[in-house]
């Protein structure tokens, strides 16, 4: 392994190959900054541009995009509250209490660099794992996917604040949504009244940005409203403000920084969990783990820290599946084998055996494409900073009709900005109540899978729900899940 | 660090209201309004289960294959069950979190809410109607203007400077001309 990964990086480290990642990198940043553009988005567009490239340059740029497309949703998720991209709305808890105390600066930091750091973790990762990982996989089958949903919202209830029922709550309420649409097994309509555009559900981009992203904004907004305009910091506040983060002081996060890279290197693994899961598994693990839990959610910097090592860890960690059996890990990476399958890979178990030496290449690359992850967006910093300065009143309005922009391009439907407005009222609703709108989004995003797990498990097994009896592994996982409710309800 | 009051919390992060003294003022909801969205929910869910799942779905395809309305269904009665509970939770510890303040009155949740749903279907009907060229402009000018911003220079620059870019961009970018 360590042989072809040194042909790898002799492929891989050319000027132009760097260019192309350098690139891919900016533009996934850039893009991951407006609300709704996420690294999906980025991907999307920008793969037919990779049609003239080399399958390396093609795929190790798409690569960068995936990466800094993941860690750009978290500078307006600091500077505006305002997440780019649904992962990023954990980066919020913490980041923007953080920025609006004057560390928008250090909060940046932090992000940027556990960002780059589960992302090499994961890739490391990746490159061990991607071989025996084919033979784990291959043992999980609908029993077991659903009891690790079932485990997954046990986990995601707790990180509600004061209330892990609320949390579920707002879980159930996502699931109930999710099945809004055509039935995936007999395609039967469910609850559509005839409209065609809901024969495909809720569009998910304009419900996560409507209750994500234009919720917050337009509460900001009323916030604005109702205290006539902002306190300017004056210039000996801005004086200050501190912006240094020591190596050490970051470091002596480690083990948080370990723990939410190898939570978003297994969820990564794990097909369909996604980006968003690992993001919010990870930020709850810290909470849990912090001596002083209460501080989480007030610009406790192990918040940042656990989300974006964690959801960079995924970008690494879904390529294990998506490579060893040919199934992508989420969407992101489900469009990459789009882009693997228009440069002549087909993407499986023989993936590595053809074309080896192009797959260490992109390892290669992907270990490169930390660094130059790392020096963009170090020197982008100061710059975006500087935005924590403007008034939220400038900020704020452009972010609505960004929002409007966001969802309107992949779609290029009116209805899609009429979900996302009308998620916007529900996401400022639930807000104001108190219900966590994540875990809303979450049950929506899971919904479908819980949903198809559960039924084939119905199908499989004559509907005999003792059948999850039957298997060890879901055993465990609806253990977990029972033991995880109880004690979050002892605690409420 | 303190918590201002009237500060926006984040969703999940809205601080515990155990602990509390009655006279504190909370970032998060009052009692009442978790009571109220309790019964909203409740009311939502009993709404579901007896009259949108039985009329907007379908019979099963077959012996083996469970009705397209049991998941739904599921996920309905998950929620209605977790509804009373919050309910029964909250009337049951409703004397110690009687006096929090909560962060937003009841009347202006719903009339942000209502502001907004009107502001919404407007905006929704003006994009198709009239176009991004004049909803765009609208919206950021109402934005900035609740936001406290009464510099005419700056609302100006603003508005000209995005409407370009976003309508520009789209165009140039990604090829998809704006409505």
């Amino acid at each position: 392994m360590i042989e072809q990964l040194i042909v790898g990086f002799g492929n891989a480290l050319t000027v132009t190959n760097l260019l192309f990642i350098a690139a891919g990198i900016t533009l996934g940043i850039v893009i991951g900054v407006i609300p709704g553009l996420g690294s999906v988005t980025a991907l999307a567009v920008l793969i037919p541009i990779t049609f003239y490239m080399s399958p390396l340059a093609a795929i190790a740029f798409l690569v960068g995009v995936n990466k800094g497309g993941t860690s750009g949703g978290a500078i307006p998720a600091i500077l505006l509250n305002s997440p780019g991209t649904p992962e990023a709305a954990a980066t919020a808890l913490d980041g923007h209490p953080m920025a609006k105390r004057g560390e928008a600066q250090r909060a940046l930091k932090f992000a940027l660099f556990s960002s780059v750091t589960g992302d090499t973790i994961s890739d490391v990762l990746l490159i061990v794992l991607v071989v025996p990982f084919a033979a784990i996989a291959l043992e999980f089958g609908p029993l077991e996917y659903t009891a690790v949903l079932l485990f997954a919202f046990a986990l995601l209830s707790g990180i509600s604040g004061d209330s892990p029922i609320k949390g579920l709550i707002a879980i159930a309420f996502g699931v109930f949504l999710s099945t809004v649409g055509l039935d995936p097994v007999d395609g039967s309509q469910r609850m559509v009244f005839n409209e065609v555009e809901l024969y495909d559900g809720f569009p998910l981009f304009s419900l996560a940005v409507g209750s994500l992203a234009m919720a917050s904004v337009l509460g900001q907004i009323f916030e604005l409203w109702r205290a006539k305009g902002e306190k300017r910091l004056s210039v000996e506040e801005y004086s200050r403000i501190e912006t240094r983060l020591p190596a050490r002081e970051f470091f002596g996060h480690w083990k948080t920084i370990g723990r939410s890279a190898l939570i978003g290197s297994g969820v990564g693994m794990l097909p369909g969990l996604g980006v968003t899961l690992a993001a919010f598994l990870s930020y709850g693990a810290a909470r849990r783990a912090s001596k002083e839990p209460q501080s989480f959610g007030r610009g406790n910097p192990q918040g940042i820290i656990a989300t974006e090592a964690a959801n960079s860890a995924v970008v690494g960690a879904n390529l294990v599946p998506t490579i060893a059996l040919g199934i992508p890990g989420n969407i992101a990476a489900a469009l990459l084998i789009g882009a693997f399958i228009i440069h002549g890979i087909v993407p499986g178990p023989f993936m590595l055996t053809q074309h080896g030496e192009l797959i260490y290449a992109l390892f290669a690359s992907m270990l490169m494409a930390n660094g130059v992850h790392l020096m963009i967006g170090r020197i982008g910093i100061p710059l975006w900073a500087r935005i924590a300065r403007t008034p939220r009143a400038i900020i704020l309005p452009p972010v609505l009709v960004m929002c409007i922009v966001g969802v309107y391009l992949p779609t290029q439907s009116i209805f899609g900005v009429g979900v996302m407005l009308a998620f916007a009222c529900l996401g400022l609703a639930f807000q104001r109540l108190g219900f966590p709108i994540v875990c809303m989004v979450i049950g929506f995003l899971l919904g479908g899978m819980l949903e198809n797990s559960l039924r084939q498990s119905l199908r499989l097994h004559q509907s005999d729900l003792t059948a999850f009896l039957g298997s060890p592994i879901a055993l465990v996982f609806l253990a977990l899940t029972l033991f995880v409710l109880l004690r979050a309800l002892r605690r409420a | 660090m303190t918590d201002r009051p009237n500060e926006p919390d984040t969703d999940a992060a809205s601080p515990a209201l155990e602990g509390k003294s009655p006279a504190d003022s909370s970032a998060g909801p009052g009692p009442r309004q978790e009571l109220a969205a309790g019964a909203v929910l409740i009311a939502a869910s009993l709404f579901a289960l007896l009259w949108l799942i039985p009329n907007h779905t379908g019979e099963a395809a077959g012996d083996l294959e469970v009705a397209p309305g049991f998941f739904p269904q599921i996920a309905v009665w998950s929620l209605l069950v977790l509804s009373v509970l919050f309910v029964g939770h909250r009337l049951i510890r409703f004397p110690k979190l009687r006096g929090i303040r909560p962060a937003t009155g009841g009347v202006a949740v719903l009339a942000e809410i209502a502001i907004l749903a009107s502001a919404s279907l407007l905006v929704a009907w003006a994009l198709g109607a009239a176009g991004y060229l004049v909803v765009a402009p609208a919206v950021m000018a109402a934005g900035l203007l609740a936001g406290g911003e009464r510099r005419w220079w700056t609302i100006g620059l603003v508005i000209a400077g995005v409407t370009a870019a976003t309508w520009f961009g789209a165009d140039l970018l990604f090829g998809v001309q704006l409505p």
